[in-house]
């Protein structure tokens, strides 16, 4: 469904051409939801921004590699051809619904915009059934509402209708739940997971707890310093991470040390990009780092299990 | 008299709206924090968390019952008291991004009490800059920076040292960690606990994530449309929810599965 391969992506900051992404490969299996997680600055929305070909001069560009989506090199699309596979293909739903909605607008008009292919006389009851089916109650009344007359939880909830509104085949989620308090964030998620199942459809779920992943995701790639350090089966890379990083994301998010005694944080901070190190970018940081570790990137091992992962000297098992 | 160093006693907020309709964001509430002691204050977004500590800050006023510091009501504060109540009650926000002036140097920001309560000269200042920032394990060389240059979980720190400037016995940590990364979030809540260790600082943690507030407090009240609906040590609060809404907060908090308790229609 997307196969995206060794992709590199650049950002030019003042004269400089700073690397975000660097060599990533990934497969999204078709009607399974793939998590991107890693901790901010990592370069998850930056793949995310790559597939959708938003990243341009001046900004930054692709340097590097293929994605295909349904077959087709978006890298290689014109950008006629680019729109017509945003509008039909990809839905995204970003973290802060605003940036979704345009505020002098009403519902109704920007569900609209996103449904070309329904016919004029069907489409409000199309829009009435797709807002209804994602836990928007009286849909019928609000269809004339502007989006300010929405709670967080609705406003989300509305930019993944318009999202969904053109059927697309893959759905990109960046961040989707991280502005919602916890109990509206189940509510978003149980929703993403339901429309996964019942429409097929194949979800890039980019997150920076590894939890919430784990509530919602089939697959996972942890992304550290603009390179795919663990990927595969979530429930492998959850249950035997070979990788520090992952390792070390789990053990962050665990509360069983006991009440109030020291969590196992992270030390340090992740890299920025131009103080990237050479070689395995987690080293600074890494437990089991070596020599190697900081001359040289890791060669990438594949597991039984279906997972694989970029390290010198993997968490023993 | 109660052992609390600040405390709510049967607070009542409403706002008036331009059309006049009126919000009732807080019902007799009654809220307090003793010294060393980290109390949750949970509940769902629009529930009145930061009302009430809006209110225990002096930054809004109660329409009816009293907000009291070290026993004594606000209303029958001396000059002294004042000062004392201004020094020793900070608070840290939730936003990293938009709580600290972009156009100041991080000494300025983290110093600002000590300007505007006694004048302090620039020297004073950076000498207490530099022993904040490395309470907060940040480097001295950071004196001199400007918010943009840091990352959220080093802003985080910048705002946490701001609010120790004055030796404060009380802090209130209005959501302090959910713009944060998970990774991120686990430093802030060591830096908390070792702060507190040292300092027996009283902190007000604000969330509607019950997951942080499990590990890290000892007492929890819950609030729901303004009201608290439990209050307790959060063992029993937490592990033995009496209210429906408590339970579902921990539910959703816990991220354990998908599986609805109930399908609910959304207003
Ligand atoms: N427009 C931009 N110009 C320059 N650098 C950028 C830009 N956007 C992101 N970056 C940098 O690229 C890196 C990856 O960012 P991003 O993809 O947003 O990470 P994540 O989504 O994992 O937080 C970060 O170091 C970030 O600072
Ligand atoms: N300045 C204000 N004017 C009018 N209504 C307000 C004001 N501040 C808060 N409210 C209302 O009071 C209620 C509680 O809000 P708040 O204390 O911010 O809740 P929380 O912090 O739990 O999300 C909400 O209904 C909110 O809209
Ligand atoms: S390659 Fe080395 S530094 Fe990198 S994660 Fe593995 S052990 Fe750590
Ligand atoms: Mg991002
Ligand atoms: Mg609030």
């Amino acid at each position: 469904m997307l196969e995206i391969s060794n992709l590199t992506t650049h950002y030019f900051q003042g004269g400089q051409v700073a690397t975000a992404v660097r060599g990533v490969s990934l497969t999204l299996n078709k009607g399974l939801a793939t998590a991107i997680v890693g901790e901010s600055g990592s370069g998850k929305s930056t793949v995310a921004m790559s597939v959708m070909r938003m990243i341009r001069p001046p900004i930054g560009d692709i340097a590097e590699g293929t994605i295909r989506v349904n077959g087709t090199d978006v890298t290689a699309a014109s950008p006629k051809r680019m729109r017509e596979i945003l509008r039909t293909s990809i839905g995204f739903v970003p973290q802060d619904p605003t940036t979704a909605l345009d505020p002098l607008y009403t519902i109704r008009s920007q569900i609209v915009e996103a449904m070309p292919h329904v016919e004029r006389n069907k489409r409000t009851e199309t829009i009435v059934e797709l807002l209804t089916s994602l836990g928007i109650a009286d849909a019928r009344d609000r269809l004339r509402e502007h989006p300010h007359q929405f709670s967080g939880g609705m406003r989300q909830r509305v930019a993944i209708a318009i999202a969904l509104a053109k059927e697309p085949d893959l759905l990109i989620a960046d961040e989707p739940t991280t502005a919602l308090d916890v109990t509206t964030q189940i509510g978003i998620l149980r929703l993403l997971d339901r429309l996964r199942r019942e429409r097929h459809l194949t979800t890039m779920f980019i997150t920076h707890d590894i939890r919430v992943a784990r509530l919602v995701c089939q697959d996972v790639a942890v992304m550290y310093g603009g390179v795919v350090v663990e990927s595969g089966p979530l429930s492998a890379v959850v249950e035997a991470p070979s990788h520090p990083y992952t390792q070390a994301l789990l053990d962050a998010s665990s509360l069983d040390v006991g009440p109030r005694q020291r969590l196992r944080a992270i030390s340090g901070s992740p890299p920025t990009l131009l103080s990237m190190p050479s070689g395995c970018p987690f080293a600074p940081r890494c437990p089991n780092a070596t020599d190697i570790c900081r001359s040289e990137m890791p060669a990438t091992t594949r597991k039984a299990d279906g997972s694989s992962f970029a390290c010198w000297n993997p968490v023993a098992s | 008299m109660s052992e609390y160093i600040l405390e709510a006693v049967d607070v009542s907020k409403s706002f008036h709206g331009r059309r006049g309709e009126t919000t009732q964001a807080l019902t007799g509430v009654d809220f307090g924090v003793a010294a060393g002691e980290m109390v949750g204050l949970v509940g769902e977004s629009g529930s009145g968390k930061t009302t009430l500590t809006r209110i225990l800050l002096g930054i809004e006023q109660p329409t009816s019952g009293t907000v009291r510091f070290r026993g004594t009501p606000r209303d029958r504060f001396t000059a002294e008291h004042r000062r004392d109540y201004f020094n020793s009650v900070s608070a840290v926000f939730q936003n990293p991004y938009s709580s600290l002036n972009p156009r100041r140097r991080l000494w300025d920001i983290i110093t600002e009490r000590r300007s505007i309560e006694r004048r302090a000269p620039k020297a004073e200042r950076r000498a207490r800059a530099i022993e904040l920032l490395s309470l907060v394990s940040l480097p001295a060389e950071y004196a001199d920076r400007f918010p943009h240059q840091l990352s959220g979980g080093q802003r985080q720190r910048v705002a946490i040292a701001r609010g120790l400037c004055e030796d404060p016995d009380v802090i209130v940590l209005d959501e302090p960690m959910s713009a944060l990364d998970v990774s991120v979030s686990a430093q802030i809540a060591n830096l908390l606990l070792d702060l507190q260790e040292k300092f027996s600082i009283g902190y007000i943690f604000v969330a509607h994530d019950m997951h942080m507030v499990r590990h890290l407090c000892h007492r929890v009240a819950v609030l729901l449309k303004g009201q608290i609906v439990e209050q307790g040590a959060v063992a029993d609060v937490l592990g033995n929810p009496r209210h429906e809404y408590t339970r579902r907060l921990v539910a959703a908090s816990e991220l354990r599965s998908l599986e609805p308790e109930e399908e609910r229609v959304h207003p």
